[in-house]
């Protein structure tokens, strides 16, 4: 009973503030079901257009160093769809982690249908999430975010790559370890990607288009000058070459296709 | 004002019905019996709003104990030698007696001064360099660092969800679910946040229920003036980051520049609270004054004699402080321990 009741008690009090000779707008159209649809994301890490080979492919940075990959993952968040129209519709709260290891296709629902012609989305994990508690799924750093997360400066690593050159500057191991994290200031790590899709993308309820993206590792290391690994073989807080890698990731990503 | 008194008499109310409840308490075996006191939450009167509003994690007793269990439990340590409560002593207002830096697995020593567990609720950020933020994400620390409990924290709830006893109580406290880490750092929240420290003879005479000596009355004046602006009631701290001019020791701890990586921040670290400060001996963010009367003379003598680069605005010359004066502050520091915070039972090992 109790609930019913402080509706028509708040609705009274809404209804008190009306004034009599207002006209009384209609009410708003009910969402039903199948106004709104699920879009899926695949993202695939690639060197040079190819899908990265973890491990045993060895690979050439701008700085003609070599170099393999033993780990390469990263936070996806905060998507956004935008209509031709421009209209931007903030998607329904989600987290991905991105792992080179272990690729999967990702769902969001309860998106309002439409027809869409740009995504938006961070890389990374917002400065609220951040600092709002111990988080669970994607962001659990005792399952899936294993080795994702800065506990001495609170913060998920946004980004990371690691692997090993002959040119590393560690020289006992040859190890690289860049760590690309942190959420505030002028070195943050957060960067916002905007692509237009190749085509529009339909979202209705019963169906779930997978939208494909690549990100390219290779970009990670460029610039002017690019990074040198007999330079810097790790990065493991904020620094200027996080910075660099950021401003460099920002521009590696591309939808290549939307599977029907 | 008078709905905020309202407010707090009645939380304070539901408190004292909560005490009368008795929780279950785990043993070595497993088995579950009666009885240990349980904590509840209230703002005291004249406080600001906390920080930590157990948001999406509301506090219940099944909660609280899990928690306490937790900080009790060596399980969270690497050999399972210690546990939280290792370090931090509920005789030394939750830190570590007599200890200038932390010990953890295996005599590991870290590079600082473990500080007392009280009013975390009321902190913006943790640590003397402030790099934690969030009451929930602070335990992962001490758990994972390899100078401490050196463990995993994957590893932990492992431990954890190999026990039925711990998965019964999970799910007691938070329902079907078993054993997470979110879980974990929830509960200890509850238990760390329910740890408020307010009933020192200086909170009576706030409240008009007491009167200070005439040595802590001049005391009193004397802290008003020369340190109050830092150590602020009623927290005794602005939790701001100051570098107070201690000259860096072999550590070489860089401060809150270790998080913040500005130069400016070097050497500056946390402004503790001064509640409990006659019980959290030794002093500073490296443990290096074993007494309040060597805190003291290194604000008036040290810092006047030798002062260093970088040292805190309000600080520079030193803080003048005659004998009379360091004799009538200590009195008055003294009225800042909270014996009956220390001697709760609730925040005591269960077992």
């Amino acid at each position: 009973m109790k609930p019913y009741l402080s509706f028509a008690l708040l609705a009274l009090a809404l209804a008190g503030c009306q004034k009599k000779d207002d006209i009384v707008d209609p009410p708003p159209p009910v969402q039903v079901p199948d106004s709104v649809g699920t879009v899926q994301f695949r993202y695939t890490p690639v060197v040079g257009g190819e899908p990265l080979v973890m491990r045993t492919k060895t690979y050439t940075n701008a700085a003609g160093e070599t170099f393999n990959v033993t780990a390469h993952k990263y936070f996806v968040s905060n998507f956004s769809l935008t209509d031709s129209a421009g209209n931007e519709l903030v998607l329904p709260q989600a987290y991905f982690l991105v792992d080179a290891d272990s690729l999967r296709t990702v769902s969001i629902s309860g998106i309002r249908s439409g027809r869409y012609t740009k995504l938006s989305f961070l890389i990374g994990v917002d400065s609220a999430r951040n600092t709002s508690g111990a988080q669970d799924g994607d962001l659990n750093p005792a399952g899936r975010a294993v080795g994702m997360f800065w506990d001495w400066s609170t913060g998920y690593i946004m980004a990371k790559m690691e692997g090993t050159s002959p040119q590393s500057k560690d020289p006992a191991n040859r190890t690289l370890a860049f760590h690309i994290g942190t959420f505030t200031g002028k070195l943050t790590a957060l960067r916002r990607v905007t692509l237009p899709l190749p085509a529009a993308l339909t979202v209705k309820n019963g169906t779930a288009p997978t939208i494909q993206l690549q990100s390219d590792l290779g970009a990670w290391f460029g610039g002017t000058p690019p990074i040198s690994f007999a330079q810097v073989s790790a990065v493991m807080s904020a620094t200027t070459t996080s910075r660099q890698i950021a401003d460099n990731y920002a521009t590696a990503y591309k939808v290549v296709r939307i599977d029907p | 004002m008078l709905r905020r008194r309202f407010a707090t008499s009645f939380i304070l109310a539901l408190s004292l019905l909560a005490a009368c409840r008795k929780d279950p308490v785990l043993t070595a075996d497993g088995t579950v019996h009666a009885e240990a006191p349980i904590a509840t939450f209230a703002v005291p009167t004249g406080w600001p709003a906390p920080r930590y509003a157990f948001a999406g994690n509301p506090l219940t007793p099944e909660g609280f104990t899990l928690g306490r269990e937790l900080f009790y439990e060596p399980l969270l340590s690497r050999d399972s030698s210690i546990s939280c409560g290792f370090c931090h002593q509920p005789e030394a207002a939750f830190a570590n007696a007599a200890h200038a830096v932390s010990h953890g697995v295996e005599d590991r020593l870290g590079n600082r001064n473990a500080q007392g567990l009280f009013n975390l609720a009321w902190h913006p950020g943790f640590m003397w360099d402030g790099g934690v933020v969030g009451l929930e994400n602070q335990p992962i620390v001490p758990i994972q660092h390899p100078n401490e409990m050196d463990l995993p924290i994957a590893t932990a709830v492992e431990r954890l969800a190999a026990q039925p006893a711990y998965q019964q109580r999970f799910e007691a406290a938070f329902g079907p679910g078993g054993v997470t880490y979110p879980r974990m750092a929830r509960a200890l929240a509850q238990f760390m946040a329910t740890m408020v420290s307010s009933g020192s003879k200086w909170d009576r005479v706030s409240a008009g229920q007491a009167s200070f000596t005439p040595e802590e009355a001049s005391g009193a004046a004397v802290f008003q003036q020369r340190c109050q602006s830092c150590h602020q009631p009623p927290l005794f701290s602005d939790f701001s980051f100051r570098n107070n001019g201690l000259r860096p020791s072999g550590a070489n701890d860089s401060g809150r520049a270790h998080i913040t990586h500005d130069m400016a921040d070097l050497y500056r670290f946390k402004v503790p609270s001064l509640r409990n400060v006659g019980y959290t001996a030794p002093y500073f963010h490296d443990g290096r004054a074993a007494t309040l009367e060597a805190t003291l003379a290194h604000y008036a003598d040290t810092l006047a004699s030798r002062p260093l680069p970088g040292t805190d605005a309000t600080l520079i010359g030193g803080v003048p402080l005659s004998p009379a004066e360091r004799s009538n502050l200590l009195a008055f520091l003294k009225t800042l321990n909270d014996p009956d915070f220390i001697t709760n039972k609730a925040f005591h090992a269960p077992r």
